[in-house]
């Protein structure tokens, strides 16, 4: 019998979607499990696990996290040094709610990354989504409230996390569930 | 055309290619991208280390010029200095390549004719293109032919719809990095200095946009070809490197030693692709569109050679 179009759109991306794990899946299942009606119900396992891309975001986040805290420690040390006016700051106001930016964006990179491993709704998509806003709101405040040091590197900090937000709202937004 | 038994033969390089499989396939394949982790590191390392090599490069022209502005400098005056400066003048002439009336003319149109700071970072980026190309497009097929999982789509399309569909999927994933990457580096242009025109800067971005999109084209066909070649994803990845990047040093060495023993050979880097790198932002058109016609001649005889091998290749 003839298959129609419309059977084997709907196929086709099941097969594309599995690709290089589409080996063990015959093994587990049968061939037909796999292309026939039961095939959504192999997609839908195949979705509660983690896909490689979330692992890659945590462990990006997990490389921020370690380099912010680089930072959060070097502005903890020009603070208790009296500093804050020799690093461009207006005043130990203005480091103290740069330092808070910094350590929140920190806490919020380590507790998303290991909400991401989890797949976890809340603090893994939620706390995403709030990463990029927490970031932006410090580039804005950096940029008209102190000491306008608006540079390219400001932008990238903005830009990935906005990036990731986008990721896990969308590509990885079924996957993150539990 | 029959062959002498009277058997039709249907078997072109192109037999079977249907624009609705491609479009299944190369949605499917930025997806799968996405989800298995490389198209998420690659977009990171284009972006990343894409706007850090933006920021060094126009950070010692800006601290140049906020501090002529400093003094107020008039706004043209300031574009005239930073043109004029020796840090350009020397960027110019180790990134540009050919004789040197060329690199003073393609100089000369880059900073003057051209926004400065856009031009420099342009040229800059484009070092990034063959390495973010291979890490974006690497895992074409190799991966799938390595499972075996390829044989399951067979029964359903044709070998090229398979190779042209990711192609085309990892080509669109790169140009739209690359894109978003020129696009901010231009924002911050006019944002944070403003001494451009926006007209200018906006249809230098769309050339710079278009000449990495174009310089993409044959390191991802080389990537389509060698990924079919490979079974696994790893030494797809360094092989693709090996050929885009490996080879060019080869020539850039064997270039040296021939210019050092006879005389200067300008024609030996433009055996790949990179040769032309600094010719897709010449002034003169000609110029241009011959880097452009010989970008999309590469990618024409890569996506060839893989198709062939992709043919008959057992899967």
């Amino acid at each position: 019998m003839p298959s129609t179009g419309r059977r084997k759109k709907a196929k086709f991306p099941i097969l594309e979607i599995f690709g290089e794990n589409v080996e063990s899946k015959v093994r587990r299942a049968s061939i037909r499990n796999l292309v026939g009606k039961r095939g959504v119900a192999v997609m839908g396992a195949e979705r509660s696990q983690r896909p490689g891309g979330v692992t890659t975001l945590a462990i990006i986040n997990f490389v921020e996290f370690a380099i912010s805290l680089l930072g959060v420690l070097g502005l903890v040390f020009v603070y208790f040094r009296g500093a804050a006016v020799q690093s461009g700051l207006s005043g130990n106001t203005g480091l103290l709610i740069l330092l808070a930016f910094n350590g929140v964006i920190s806490v919020l990179m380590f507790l998303s990354g290991i909400g991401l491993l989890g797949c976890r709704k809340i603090i893994g998509r939620h706390l995403t989504s709030l990463l990029f806003l927490v970031s932006l709101a410090k580039s804005v405040w950096v940029v008209n409230a102190e000491s306008k040091q608006f540079d390219l590197m400001l932008v990238a900090l903005v830009v990935w996390p906005l990036i990731a937000a986008v990721l896990v709202n969308t590509v990885f937004k079924d996957d993150l569930v539990r | 055309m029959s062959n002498p038994q009277g058997v039709t033969r249907t078997d072109g390089i192109m037999t079977g290619v249907r624009f609705r499989d491609l479009k299944i396939i190369g949605s499917t394949w930025m997806r799968f991208a996405f989800r298995s982790g490389g198209g998420v590191a690659s977009l990171f390392l284009v972006m990343i280390v894409g706007l850090f090599i933006a920021t060094i490069c126009i950070s010692s022209i800006e601290t140049l010029g906020e501090g002529m502005g400093g003094r107020g400098v008039e706004q043209a005056e300031l574009v005239q200095k930073i043109s004029e400066s020796s840090f350009v003048s020397n960027t110019l002439t180790f990134v540009l390549s050919g004789t040197d009336d060329e690199k003073a003319a393609q100089g000369d149109y880059l900073v003057h004719d051209r926004p400065a700071m856009l031009s420099l970072a342009l040229l800059f980026l484009i070092y990034l293109v063959p390495f973010g190309v291979c890490a974006a497009a690497f895992n074409q097929t190799a991966g799938d032919i390595g499972s075996r999982g390829l044989r399951f789509i067979l029964s359903r399309t044709e070998r090229p719809n398979i190779f042209l569909g990711r192609f085309l999927s990892a080509f669109i994933f790169v140009a739209m990095a690359f894109a978003i990457l020129i696009t901010i580096v231009t924002g911050y242009l006019h944002f944070k200095l403003g001494i451009y025109p926006i007209g200018d800067l906006v249809l230098w971005c769309f050339w710079g946009i278009l000449g990495f999109v174009i310089y993409a084209l044959p390191y991802v066909a080389l990537a389509s070809w060698v990924s079919c070649c490979m079974r696994t994803p790893f030494s797809a990845l360094a092989m693709t490197l090996l050929a885009a990047v490996g080879s060019t040093m080869v020539l850039l060495i064997v270039g040296l030693i021939l210019s050092a023993a006879l005389s200067e050979q300008t024609w030996l880097p433009k055996l790949m692709p990179w040769g032309w790198k600094s010719e897709l932002f010449s002034g003169d058109m000609t110029t241009r569109l011959t880097a452009y016609g010989a970008m999309i001649g590469f990618t024409g005889l890569f996506l060839l050679v893989g198709l062939m091998t992709f043919r008959k290749r057992d899967l």
